[in-house]
């Protein structure tokens, strides 16, 4: 075998097998049509017109234009509507003059599926990329609303308003950061309020993609041409970070600290910092704890500031736990609704305790037990005690058998679907606008701690949760997305459960109960969970998937052999929890019908993991997948509409309970967890 | 961006012309030569796939053979035809299926049993799979990897032919090389001086060579493609993935 050897144009090492002895990568780069002939080309750029809204409809005939929204240093935005699925979307072209070379298309192509990773209900969502006619276009999620830069030419907003409002920004940005993507350009534009207040933050990365320096590795005569050339500063100086100035390269996540910390001082003040920087409090009249957190933000020194934007996040909950609830008030109501339901708060405030040195009073995530912080008053460095878990309090109505311990009332704040009163549903607030009470102290979650199993499993990122406990109104249950998966009739049954207190009956072949178009749906990272009996242990799948039109969906499930499968209509490809353990392996030695299971299975976006009460058993490696937009829930089965394709063991034939959803990854420690805390129900629940 | 439609149906001989004149008349010989040929060219990324999906060796030949036989069915391809799409993606998917579909019948019945044979040779296809880099890399990755690799080896193979049939071997075995890199930075002395010529005839050679094989290489990309897909966008595809992303 040759020993290795570097390709002599690119440096990288050749790969065995390489087609002649040449480098593939380079060889691929020869067949652009500007190809290898053009290489040393650099045009000047011309001005940038954005294109009329008919000359917009001739290059991409699959949409409507409706019409232009605007233009900024990124490009142009237009609002447009995608024929074939009715939506109204954004789609945003990048000036034609950056481009032309094929290093730029292949890093734009890289760009966008990072940020088509970024599926968060505070950013954007990315739909679609790509070229057309030469250009290069976005087609986005359009948010119907204001950005809150239209809204800071009102005036400043109150600190009910921006303590509603930032946090949420916090969240987007961590979400981004933990992904490796930093905005690079917060600015009030970019921060769009949609009519329920709600907060999306949008063109993350574009900064990067237009002009900052590509890396070395990519080769030095591949030069990409960044909007800089045109004497246009990327990223707008007036929230731009000291270190992004001065050393765009170097410049990290913490450049959008700084940045949040201009915009927060913005929102209060009214005005931009000047310089020397005066204290905010110095301006108006408002919480001085507010002014910690901007200076903090806003030293100049990177490691000075907060190191991660959640911090910002934590310590405005805090001050907004310790004054007023935070809603948006009614005075800028124009365009901006109280938000009913106040869904969306991820970070959960589980552990309460007052720093030793200065005596200021922290709340944290749980999830941080045990860690490190800086406190935000004294900047001392704090450890995060564990939590004390308060005594169980069975709520009323439930007996001492069916009672499952409640999670604090903080902590049971928001995300769980509730089932209450016979609604089987619960809709995230929104499209479909029927929500049922969501934010009810009696929602019970199995997360039951005791002394014997300290339970560490945080409700953060929970944002489904069918307990199954209540009977479904008029002893059926609804189909809840108005039709089955092709239109028929919905085959499930509800069946009271002395131990579980209630359970799904499932009869195979194509019953199921569906959760429609739920925005939470779409995580890069998740965790799917539930108990499960089989009748047929072939048969039991759980999938979450999308309408079947252009996006992946994942599916749980435990029968082994399955992989990647596209079925050939509707369900265009879902991502299966796959096992190269054998269906029987499995079946025989962990699983066994009409017993109560635990499975769980996680998606951390690259690895995917597949639990058995409580023990992992395998991990899945696979290529980033990103789930679709307009989700639904699917509970159960269906049949294959391909006669040719029947095949009954995609169906599900048993009962479920305790089904959720996260959108995050639980660890094996916190399956295990759960799995403890619910198996006694389930052990004695076991049927005959 | 044009559309499928406005389009006129010039009928091109790409690979998937192949696939749906053997769907449409799949006892005529002459569609079902072209489709095995074309199962030849590309069968060791779908091998990859299998193994790399952790198959055994014998398994993978035994399913990626049966997949062929399976492959040459007509209702598959006629399938193929409701899901146009790219050639790389479809072969994928449909293998992917057939896994997913044929897998425990497979186990249960003789595999490929009574199927068409497909002459693909895998003899050597575990010796192959055994140089490749075993990285972590997943078989989604593996197969679009080696179908690029594929790709670019069938189009080389095709030059090297086209010149060689000019008495030109020698020149392709002097100028291949030259292919890669920078167009300003290549050894034309040295290639002269080898090859006792000019630089001026060496410069005009290596830019006739590099032409020449971008057409190809475009080519034949495009006849991966359907009708309404951009060959620079599966060209943008195929770097990304050969560099890993």
């Amino acid at each position: 075998m040759d020993t290795q050897r570097n390709c002599p144009s690119c440096g990288k090492p050749l790969p065995k097998g390489a087609p002649m002895g040449l480098c593939p990568e380079c060889l691929v780069k020869g067949g652009f049509a500007s190809g290898v002939e053009s290489e040393t080309n650099s045009e000047p750029r011309p001005l940038f017109v954005p294109p009329a809204v008919e000359d917009m409809a001739r290059l991409f005939p699959q949409l409507d234009i409706l019409e232009f929204i605007g233009k900024g240093g990124m490009g142009a935005i237009y609002k447009a509507r995608q024929k074939q699925l009715n939506r109204v979307v954004a789609l945003k072209i990048l000036p034609p003059g950056i481009g032309h070379e094929p290093a730029f298309a292949e890093r734009f192509t890289r760009e966008a599926r990072a940020l088509a990773q970024l599926n968060h209900p505070s950013i954007v969502t990315l739909y679609e990329f790509g070229q057309s006619d030469g250009q290069f276009y976005f087609l986005m999620e359009f948010v119907d609303g204001m950005n809150l830069g239209q809204l800071l030419l009102k005036g400043r907003v109150s600190a009910r308003e921006a303590l509603a409002i930032v946090p949420q920004i916090c969240d987007a940005l961590q979400f981004a950061h933990d992904q490796g993507i930093v905005h690079r350009d917060i600015k009030p534009e970019n921060i769009l309020l949609d009519r329920r207040g709600r907060v999306k933050v949008a063109d993350f990365g574009l900064a990067k993609l237009a002009g900052a320096t590509e890396p070395a590795s990519e080769g030095a005569n591949i030069g990409l041409p960044a909007l800089t050339e045109s004497g246009k500063i990327l990223g707008t100086l007036n929230y731009m970070a000291p270190e992004q100035k001065e050393h765009p390269g170097e410049a990290d996540h913490r450049a959008d600290i700084y940045a949040l910390g201009v915009v927060l001082y913005q929102m209060m003040t009214g005005e931009l910092p000047g310089k020397p920087i005066e204290r905010p409090s110095k301006k108006v009249q408002m919480d001085v704890r507010l002014d910690e957190v901007i200076l903090r933000a806003l030293e100049n020194e990177p490691a000075r500031r907060f190191q991660n934007v959640s911090e910002i996040g934590t310590v405005l909950g805090t001050i907004a736990q310790s004054s007023a609830a935070p809603t948006v008030t009614q005075s800028n109501k124009e365009s901006i609704d109280t938000p009913d339901e106040s869904v969306r708060q991820f970070t959960i405030h589980d552990i309460k305790f007052n720093c030793p040195h200065c005596g200021q009073s922290l709340a944290v995530d749980a999830a941080a037990a045990g860690t490190t912080l800086a406190c935000p008053q004294c900047r001392q460095t704090v450890g995060v005690p564990k939590p004390e878990w308060p005594a169980d309090e069975p709520s009323s109505g439930e007996t001492p058998a069916q009672s499952r311990r409640r999670w604090p009332a903080v902590l049971a704040v928001v995300l769980i679907l509730l089932i209450a009163a016979g609604a089987f549903l619960w809709r995230r607030h929104g499209r479909s606008g029927t929500a049922a009470s969501a934010t009810s102290p009696s929602a019970r979650l199995p997360f039951a701690p005791s002394a014997a199993n300290p339970v560490t499993v945080s409700t953060r990122g929970l944002v489904l949760y069918f307990n199954f406990d209540s009977p479904p109104v008029n002893g059926k249950i609804p189909d809840l997305s108005g039709n089955g998966n092709d239109g028929e009739a919905v085959n499930v049954q509800w069946v009271a459960d002395a131990q579980r207190g209630g359970a799904l009956v499932l009869a195979p072949s194509d019953s199921h109960i569906r959760v429609p178009n739920n925005e939470s749906l779409n995580p890069p990272k998740f965790t799917l969970y539930a108990w499960i009996k089989t009748s047929h242990t072939d048969h039991h799948w759980i999938r979450i998937f999308d309408k079947g039109l252009f996006h992946n969906s994942f599916s749980l499930s435990i029968a082994g052999d399955w992989t990647h499968w596209k079925p050939p209509t509707k369900y265009r490809g879902y991502l299966a929890f796959e096992t190269l353990k054998t269906r029987e392996a499995i079946s025989h030695h962990s699983l066994a019908d009409g017993q109560w299971h635990q499975i769980a299975a996680s998606y951390d976006g690259q690895d995917k993991r597949l639990f058995v009460d409580g023990e992992l058993q395998e991990t899945t490696h696979n290529r980033p997948e990103t789930l679709g937009n307009d989700l639904d829930l699917v509970i159960g089965g269906f049949t294959d509409p391909d006669p040719q394709h029947d095949d009954p063991h995609a169906s599900f034939d048993g009962s479920l309970d305790d089904v959720m959803m996260f959108n995050r990854v639980l660890s094996p420690e916190e399956v295990l967890a759960l799995y403890n805390s619910q198996k006694t129900a389930s052990d004695t629940g076991n049927e005959p | 961006m044009t559309s499928a439609k406005a389009r006129s149906p010039v009928f091109v001989t790409t690979h998937w012309s192949v696939v749906l004149a053997a769907a449409a008349n799949s006892d005529t010989d002459k569609a079902q030569e072209a489709l095995e040929k074309l199962c030849r060219n590309y069968w060791y990324p779908l091998y990859a796939y299998v193994r790399r999906r952790g198959q055994p060796a014998q398994d993978a030949q035994d399913l990626t053979q049966a997949f062929f036989a399976r492959l040459l069915e007509r209702h598959w391809l006629e399938t193929a035809n409701r899901e146009r799409g790219r050639f790389r993606t479809f072969l994928l998917t449909a293998m992917q299926r057939f896994l997913c579909d044929e897998w425990d019948r497979m186990r249960a019945q003789k595999r490929g049993g009574g199927a068409a044979h497909v002459p693909v040779q895998l003899d050597d296809a575990e010796s192959r799979y055994g140089c490749d880099p075993a990285d972590d890399c997943t078989p989604e990755q593996i197969y679009e990897r080696q179908w690029a690799m594929t790709l670019l080896d069938t189009v080389l193979q095709r030059l090297r032919a086209e010149y060689e049939s000019q008495g030109d071997g020698k020149l392709f075995a002097e100028l291949h090389a030259c292919l890669v890199g920078n167009k300003e930075s290549l050894p034309y002395a040295e290639l002269a001086a080898r090859l006792e010529t000019t630089e001026g005839a060496i410069k005009v050679a290596v830019h006739r060579l590099r032409k020449r094989y971008r057409k190809l290489l475009r080519t034949e990309i495009a006849q991966t493609l359907a009708a309404n897909e951009n060959v620079d966008e599966e060209l943008h595809h195929l770097f990304a993935v050969l560099s890993g992303k």
